[in-house]
């Protein structure tokens, strides 16, 4: 029996040797017996850095403790050295995880990922360690960047490299962009040459670039080959592809087209590849919008379309990676037009997202102070006519809104490239002018009418007359429609000829143009019917 | 396009049969498509005379509906159940389904046995269903073969019109065992039977599903096609391409929400006021709310003029920091992020607080601004009052529409309404009644009770 006050004055080879001498059972009974302070004692020494690691030759004995006291005595430990002691876990634990090791194999790397998410830092390390790097990797894949760039840094440096190494370039930059820029220098001198290369020439291209959407692992015949030599590769090199079913054909370090694999199964020897290869296919350049390449998959239907720098074939594009862009293009446009950055911020801290929102609204702040200097030249006619500050916001809401909806159809016209040319600018200008027209008009007449009542009813009109107020309001309503409506695609249109975002810089422009038009024809049109 | 239509056109004219045939196969479906829908009838004519059916009916796949519709209407019945014939299953349903009943059952009889039987079997299922937009033109091998007898059939059925990435494995009442990459069949060995080789684990959507559960998992997956089950039994395929619009319309609908838009958005002139009418008029109607809430404000206006100066300010911060706000917790809901309580407080108070800082921050600014604007206009309402009035009053109008802008969609989702109806003109009237009856308020409360002006 050995007896815990004892044991603790005794000198650490003593305490071993009083170990190994014990039987199991009063093992069993001391580590129960043994209060987490005291467990700490014995199984944690201090490093350098203030953090803990586990006693080399007493990780044997971690196996007595119950669970509870054993994962409390590993979440002590610091990262680092938790994943070199997971490998000599106990034999229970073990099993427990690879039980669960099995389940994760079987899912599919967005469930892995989801699953992933709710992990708090003890599963996640067993996750890391029992995953190899290529499955871990398609696991990052399915991460948002930055939380993927944050869990890398878990990761012990040699698994990183693997991991970064197995990861689809265009993803791996994705990731390492977000890294903190000395973190960036080291991942980048962990992995290979050919890797570290290809990431840096990925990296110069912007995400607007089709570049950036670019896979690298694409089977490449040589236009000379024979039917059988090309089999030959494919047979080599399929297993590292990630598209097997197109086959991308050079000839003479120029692309050439591409090969359709069930063209080359049914196809038989002596024939050159570059006779059966479908030379009219679609490309991009790797300077390409992302835009074209999402219209051309689309109106297409490619499934792997080929991205080519000066002739020379970089890399492909795939549908499924096309279809994903497509989807963010969407809500970065739907977030500029609330007036946010173009990125989803639902994780950030308070303080970035003040950050990333105080900035536009200190635009649209000292913009509406132009608005307000306008209003405040109309001082005298307010004074005389308050009851006009009450349809104010009508006019100014409606003629906002109607901007807006011009607006929201012309970014997305100009997204997808449907007004390209200057006469079909100049055409799609007209007709919004006429769509804002005929709203005008049409909510004129409706507006005349409801604050005709609403006056008569309230009788707020004073000296004025009833219906020369509702007039004044009516027809200011129908003119800034109009200008706004023309606002709306006017500016966009104006933006992207400067090659300018529209979708980014419209909206504060407009806005304050607009309201500037309508209180200038709301108040001067009062002036001069009513003084 | 225009440059293709008129090489097209110029072609037409100068070539003979037989190279011309050759020449516009050079073109991609999509293209002809484009282009065949703008030639004039005497040369659409002629390019039907240069094609054989199944060349003719891949540009039909590639036309909108609504355009294929007047060409055929110059067509014969025997020519349209052709192209129809040739068509894949779920392009020639969409098409034969938007002919007039009269036309469907002249064509009907001309359709080839297996075109006819195609869309009997895709008409039982509703357009929403996963069912109406799958196609048979998938590839399925017995689970008892082996990897060499799987290459056979491959070489020896495969079609050239369709992206082969997966095959399905069978057993012999045509139910799905499993599936089986191309990649790994190309890989394995010549003896490995499919079994062994084949996945068990994957996807796949039931045909009465409906369609946004099949465009998610392709989206969420990565997958190229999707397999369709009648309980067990493999009954089709969608493929990514087929679904891209609908992933496309998800984000757009919330998108057009913001901006006050509603329904499908075309050029055309009805349409457009279809889509932008509803809302404008339900924005009229709003905005009376805040007239009639201005109206009881009338007395203190009279007193103090350059209150009115700032009122649109006041108003329009408070709506655009809530329009931040409520689009960020759409797409958060979208996402699926928020369906913990727990998620939800977080995101609450993030939000909350957020609004609160962005209030103080942008209420100091506007003190600032308003106390020299007032200085340089000379007038006589007390500055330094008016000043911290719009400076209050812009501090809580952000924070609260910061709050409304995120409370009101995850109560809508509650309830089992679509967030995103919440959006743009409906938000920004609700926070333009807040802040003025806010701004007006305050302003009675400092200027009259507080004994500045009697």
């Amino acid at each position: 029996m050995i007896e815990k006050e004892n044991f603790f004055e005794m000198t650490v080879a003593k305490q071993n040797q009083f170990l190994k001498d014990a039987s199991t059972i009063d093992k069993k009974k001391f580590f129960t017996s043994l209060t987490i302070e005291e467990c700490q004692t014995f199984f944690l020494k201090q490093n350098n850095d203030q953090t803990y690691r586990i006693i080399q030759n007493r990780i044997q004995y971690l196996s007595y403790l119950p669970i509870s006291k054993r994962l409390k005595i590993l979440s002590k430990v610091s990262s680092s050295h938790k994943l070199f002691f997971y490998k000599q876990i106990d034999p229970y634990t073990i099993r427990k995880i690879q039980k669960k090791k099995n389940t994760w194999m079987n899912m599919h790397p967005k469930d892995m990922a989801n699953e992933f998410e709710k992990m708090d830092e003890k599963e996640r390390f067993n996750f890391y360690h029992f995953l190899d790097a290529k499955n871990l990797s398609h696991v990052f894949e399915e991460l948002e960047e930055e939380d993927a760039a944050s869990y890398i840094t878990e990761l012990s440096k040699e698994k990183a490299r693997d991991v970064i190494e197995n990861l689809d370039v265009d993803d791996a930059v994705d990731i390492i962009k977000e890294l903190e820029e000395e973190d960036q220098t080291k991942y980048l001198s962990l992995v290979s040459d050919e890797t570290k290369e290809e990431l840096t020439t990925l990296s110069q291209y912007t995400e607007d670039e089709a570049a950036s959407l670019m896979d690298t692992n694409f089977i490449s015949l040589d236009g000379m080959m024979d039917v059988k030599e090309a089999m030959k590769v494919l047979f080599v090199e399929a297993k590292e592809a990630s598209v097997v079913h197109t086959l991308f054909v050079s000839l003479d370090h120029q692309f050439l087209g591409v090969l359709d694999i069930k063209k080359l199964i049914v196809t038989k020897s002596p024939c050159f590849i570059k006779d059966i290869t479908d030379v009219h296919c679609k490309r991009v350049d790797v300077h390409d919008s992302i835009e074209k390449v999402i219209s051309f998959v689309d109106d297409y239907d490619i499934y792997a379309l080929p991205v080519l720098k000066e002739g020379v074939i970089e890399g492909i594009i795939t549908i499924d990676d096309a279809l994903r862009a497509l989807h963010e293009t969407r809500e970065e446009e739907y977030n500029q037009l609330a007036g946010l950055s173009g990125e989803h911020e639902a994780k950030e801290t308070i303080k970035a997202k003040v950050k990333k929102r105080i900035s536009w609204l200190f635009i649209l702040c000292l913009l509406d102070i132009l608005v307000c200097l306008v209003i405040a030249s109309f001082e005298n006619m307010i004074e005389k006519a308050t009851v006009l500050v009450l349809f104010q916001p009508i006019v100014l809401g409606l003629a906002g809104n109607v901007g807006t909806q011009s607006l929201a159809v012309c970014v997305r016209q100009l997204s997808s490239q449907k007004i390209e040319t200057k006469k079909k600018k100049f055409f799609y200008i007209l007709k919004e002018f006429r769509n804002g027209f005929s709203l005008g008009l049409l909510l004129g007449i409706i507006s005349f009418m409801v604050v005709a009542l609403y006056l008569w009813i309230s009788n707020k009109s004073g000296d004025k007359s009833l219906f020369m107020i509702a007039g004044i309001v009516s027809f200011s309503i129908f003119v800034s429609m109009s200008f706004s409506s023309l606002f709306g695609s006017l500016i966009p249109i104006f933006f992207s000829t400067l090659s300018i975002d529209p979708a980014a810089a419209s909206g504060p422009f407009m806005t304050t143009l607009n309201d500037m038009i309508a209180i200038c024809i709301y108040f001067l049109l009062a002036t001069f019917l009513l003084l | 396009m225009d440059e293709i239509i008129e090489q097209i056109k110029q072609k037409l004219k100068e070539e003979n049969k037989e190279t011309l045939h050759d020449l516009l196969l050079t073109y991609h479906p999509y293209d002809l498509a484009q282009a065949f829908a703008h030639l004039d009838i005497e040369e659409q004519e002629q390019i039907k005379q240069i094609l054989n059916p199944s060349e003719l009916s891949l540009i039909f796949s590639y036309l909108d509906v609504e355009d294929s519709l007047p060409i055929l209407e110059h067509f014969n019945e025997q020519d349209s159940a052709n192209i129809i014939s040739h068509m894949d299953p779920d392009d020639a349903t969409d098409l034969f389904q938007a002919l007039e009943e009269e036309d469907q059952n002249k064509v009907f009889h001309h359709l080839n046995q297996e075109a006819a039987s195609d869309i009997k079997e895709l008409t039982r299922y509703q357009e929403s269903m996963a069912g109406s937009i799958m196609t048979n033109h998938y590839f399925s091998i017995s689970n008892s073969m082996l990897a060499k007898d799987a290459m056979k059939k491959l070489v020896k059925e495969s079609s050239e019109q369709e992206v082969i990435d997966v095959l399905f494995v069978t057993d012999l009442s045509h139910h799905l065992k499993g599936i089986l990459s191309l990649q790994d069949l190309i890989i394995a060995s010549k003896e490995e039977p499919i079994q062994k080789i084949m996945k068990k684990n994957y996807k796949f959507i039931q045909a009465n599903d409906s369609i946004y559960k099949a465009a998610s998992l392709i989206k969420e997956y990565h997958l190229n096609v999707l397999p369709v089950l009648r309980k067990k039994e493999l009954v089709g395929i969608i493929t990514i391409d087929d679904v891209i619009d609908y992933i496309d319309d998800e984000t757009t609908e919330d998108y057009d929400k913001l901006a006050g838009l509603s329904g499908k958005n075309t050029n055309e002139f009805l349409s457009m006021f279809r889509s932008r009418l509803p809302w404008l008029c339900i924005l009229l109607l709003l905005s009376f709310l805040v007239s009639t809430i201005l109206g009881f404000f009338e007395d203190i206006i009279a007193i103090a003029t350059s209150l009115v100066f700032f009122q649109s300010l006041v108003l329009d911060m408070g709506g655009n920091a809530g329009t931040q706000s409520l689009a960020t917790t759409i797409v958060s809901l979208s996402k699926n992020e928020l369906d913990q309580k727990k998620e939800i407080h977080r995101h609450l108070q993030k939000e909350w607080m957020t609004g609160f800082i962005n209030g103080i921050l942008l209420g100091i600014a506007s003190f600032v601004v308003t106390l020299i604007f007032m200085s340089i206009k000379h007038t006589q309402d007390p500055k330094i009052m008016i000043s911290l009035i719009v400076a209050l009053s812009m501090m809580c109008a952000i924070t609260l529409s910061n709050f409304i802008g995120s409370f009101i969609p995850i109560v809508l989702q509650k309830i089992h309404i679509d967030p995103a109806v919440a959006s743009g003109p409906f938000i920004t009237t609700l926070n333009d009644m807040f802040g003025v009856a806010l701004y007006y308020t305050l302003a009675y409360l400092i200027l009259v009770l507080g004994g500045v002006i009697s």
